[in-house]
């Protein structure tokens, strides 16, 4: 039993190492989940040693703490509101004072801070070295300096932890002009239960914090920032942001020595960028890398989704009987949470080579290169990584637009994933064109997976102009040291967001499959999926709706609907319904004809996303867009089918 | 004082005001874009991203943002 419990928070830069670190402190005792209300990924982790239990929490990698962008803000309320026992606040030693800027604002929150030198070793290289001796006389509080990729310096930071409750607070902080400091003064009185009160009151000086609907405070703010600029001849947000700058100097002159940068390395790097960010050749590379991580995704990938699949097989092989209960396990159970879990070796791929990017410094070169083109289509460099993942399986693509910073920029872009064709749609396409379209069968494919894309564009081009009118996020970003990516860091990071998706979208998929087996199986009696079951009654009611779009067979609307559990099914649906693979063409045949099969196709392509991807939509930016989403692509799908099939009659082509 | 997106790679150039909002500029501020320092400017064109270097530390600038940094041509060289 822990005699003593500590919360701790683990803040800094990103790109400073925070996560390695995290994970070294934290091992494997880890619990992911979203800060509240948000979508903004939450780590935590409990260990006990030394008879103390910690509870670490990763806060939210930021370069400042304001109101103004949403991690910011998250971390902000989680140390001024939860208040941790002590913050560990990790460092980029090569990078110290933009670092210590941040560090120095957590100090300001009257928080007990333990600071941790990160990437020492990098630091050394370039000929970087921090004096912890002077900055433990200064602060009077220890640092630690570490190299957490490594594991070391670990079991230093471990001793200090365990002397946490005796730890005192850091005893050098900024000292802000005359005015600023009376104002201060006077403001900290207004948060008088609040500990971060001097951080308070500089934030609602500086306007980084949003000042509560109180109107006296907002008066008094207001005559203090006019005094401020009157007496000092400035904005006080750059009067206060200079004075820390100052502060920052001030300690890296006494603490930070530099000798002769190795200007080798520093031309290598420059080297790099000047030929990743290239003018004709940043771009070409940048489709090429990502045409790679594609590429491996999926053919690395896939011998081990048919693995899974046959593993499947083979269990649904060994259940026995044609009973209710077998039906169940073998057409519910199997195929339909299998049909989910064969993705789990590219999503596991796809996040370790996501990471493995980003790590090596060449994802925000790439989000750079990308930024002009993606931001003439209304979203952010980084969207395009996502984008392009929707072409193999839209769940990771989703999943994948955690990796952008802005709240704004994750809606757009898992808005406008459903409508990049994914693979699953592909199957449907196939069967199609090899019936109608025979001789123009790539061309016919190629021009869907151009409408998706172009559909895409148009919807999140729309949305900006309707929800985010106002904010234009300008980029500006840190390019961060080009270095050899750690395999661990990666394998971990990918495996839990793997270990996510598989808790997450399993239940949500296992609980869409037995409803839906549920109405294909009922009344007791008809055949698995005929037109007397359930779904083949609710198929014919349905069935009418799509007249208009010149497909109103009701093995279509079933089709249809069970396609929104995955997007293959719809050619399963038509095997099972027609007789199986040696009737289907014959049946589509006779069923359709080229013009309400190209309409089926574009019906496909947009109807819907899959049950899987709405769950992910919903579970990433909230019921509300996902909801939206539905609707969007419901109501374009079936607009566009019907102008397919209207135009193309009109045209004397049906 | 000229936009940072008029001078040539290779420029030191020191950082003299911002003609953005105080969002944009708390961005900057927080990366460590302040009035008075100075930064080489490793790539970029008029109409292109820019990226500024100060030993190893390397920010990526927009360019539309490369618009509203001021800056002074310090010493115009390799």
């Amino acid at each position: 039993m822990a005699d003593k419990s500590f919360v701790i928070a683990v803040a800094g830069n990103p790109n400073s190492g925070k996560t390695s670190l995290f994970n070294r402190l934290t091992g494997s005792n880890l619990k992911v989940g979203n800060w509240p209300g948000v979508t903004v990924e939450k780590k935590e982790g409990e260990i006990c040693r030394a008879d103390i239990s910690f509870t670490f929490v990763d806060i939210p990698g930021t370069y400042g703490l304001s109101a103004r962008s949403e991690d910011e803000r998250i971390a902000m309320d989680f140390l001024t509101k939860a208040r941790p026992d002590a913050v560990i606040v990790v460092l980029d030693s090569a990078n110290f004072n933009r670092n210590f800027y941040l560090f120095t604002l957590i100090m300001e929150m009257g928080l007990k801070v333990i600071p941790v030198l990160n990437m020492t070793d990098m630091a050394e290289k370039r000929g970087i070295t921090l004096h912890t001796d002077r900055l433990a006389a200064i602060f009077g509080i220890p640092f630690v300096k570490t190299i957490a990729s490594r594991g070391k310096g670990i079991s230093a930071l471990w001793k200090v932890l365990e002397g946490v409750g005796e730890l005192r607070k850091p005893v050098h902080l900024p000292v802000y002009p005359e005015p600023v400091e009376t104002a201060v003064q006077v403001l900290m009185e207004r948060f008088p239960k609040e500990a971060s009160s001097r951080f308070r009151a500089l934030g609602v000086l500086d306007g980084g914090i949003v000042i509560p609907g109180n109107d006296e405070l907002r008066k008094t703010v207001a005559r203090f920032q006019g005094e401020i600029e009157e007496e000092l001849q400035g904005e006080p947000d750059e009067l206060i942001a200079e004075k820390r700058y100052e502060f920052v100097y001030s300690v890296a002159k006494e603490c930070v020595e530099r000798r002769m940068s190795t200007e080798q390395k520093v031309a290598l790097t420059d080297r790099i960028d000047r030929f990743v960010t290239n003018r004709y050749l940043g771009g070409p590379l940048f489709l090429f890398a990502m045409w790679l991580l594609f590429f491996l995704v999926f053919t690395v990938g896939n011998p081990f989704a048919d693995w899974i699949n046959r593993g499947f097989g083979v269990l649904s092989s060994f259940v026995p009987g044609s009973g209710l209960f077998a039906s169940f396990i073998r057409e519910g159970l199997i195929a339909g949470v299998g049909a989910v879990l064969v993705f789990v070796p590219n999503i596991f791929i796809l996040f370790f080579l996501i990471a493995i990017m980003e790590d090596s410094g060449y994802l925000s070169r790439a989000a750079f290169v990308a930024d002009r083109f993606m931001h003439a289509l209304g979203l952010h460099g980084k969207s395009f990584i996502p984008m392009l993942l929707g072409f193999g399986c839209n769940i990771p693509a989703v999943m994948a637009v955690r990796t952008l910073e802005n709240e704004k920029d994750r809606v757009l872009t898992a808005l406008a994933i459903p409508y990049m064709s994914c693979s699953a749609r592909l199957p449907v396409y196939l069967l199609f064109v090899g019936i109608f379209f025979t001789r123009y069968q790539s061309t016919v494919v190629f021009s869907l997976y151009l409408l998706g894309i172009f559909i895409a564009v148009l919807v999140a081009r729309t949305l900006r102009r309707i929800f985010f009118t106002k904010a234009v996020s300008p980029l500006v970003m840190e390019l961060p040291a080009y270095h050899v990516p750690s395999v661990k860091t990666a394998a971990h990071s990918a495996g839990i967001r793997t270990l996510f998706f598989i808790r997450k979208a399993g239940t949500f998929i296992f609980g869409s499959v037995m409803v839906i087996w549920v109405l294909a199986s009922l009344p007791l009696g008809v055949p698995y999926a005929s037109a007397q079951s359930i779904i083949g009654r609710i198929g014919s009611a349905v069935a009418p709706v799509f007249h208009p779009a010149g497909f109103d067979s009701w093995q279509a609307a079933v089709a249809l609907i069970f396609g929104f559990l995955a997007k293959e099914v719809v050619v399963g649906t038509f095997g099972v319904l027609y007789g199986g693979q040696a009737a289907l063409s014959s049946a589509i045949g006779a069923h359709f004809s080229a013009l309400s099969a190209m309409s089926f196709m574009v019906m496909t392509l947009i109807y819907i996303p899959c049950v899987a991807t709405i769950a992910v939509i919903r579970r990433e930016i909230g019921t509300k867009w996902a909801a939206l989403s539905v609707g969007i692509s419901v109501t374009l799908g079936y607009g566009l089918a019907v102008v397919v099939f209207q135009v193309g009659k009109a045209l004397g082509m049906g | 004082m000229v936009p940072l997106a008029f001078v040539e790679p290779g420029s030191v150039v020191e950082v003299l005001d911002f003609r953005c909002g105080s969002a944009c500029t708390c961005r900057l501020r927080e990366l460590g874009i302040v009035r008075g320092c100075r930064y080489r400017v490793s790539t970029g064109a008029v109409n292109r991203p820019f990226i500024l270097s100060n030993g190893e530390t390397r920010i990526g600038i927009g360019a539309g943002m490369a618009l509203k940094v001021m800056v002074k041509d310090v010493n115009h060289g390799g």
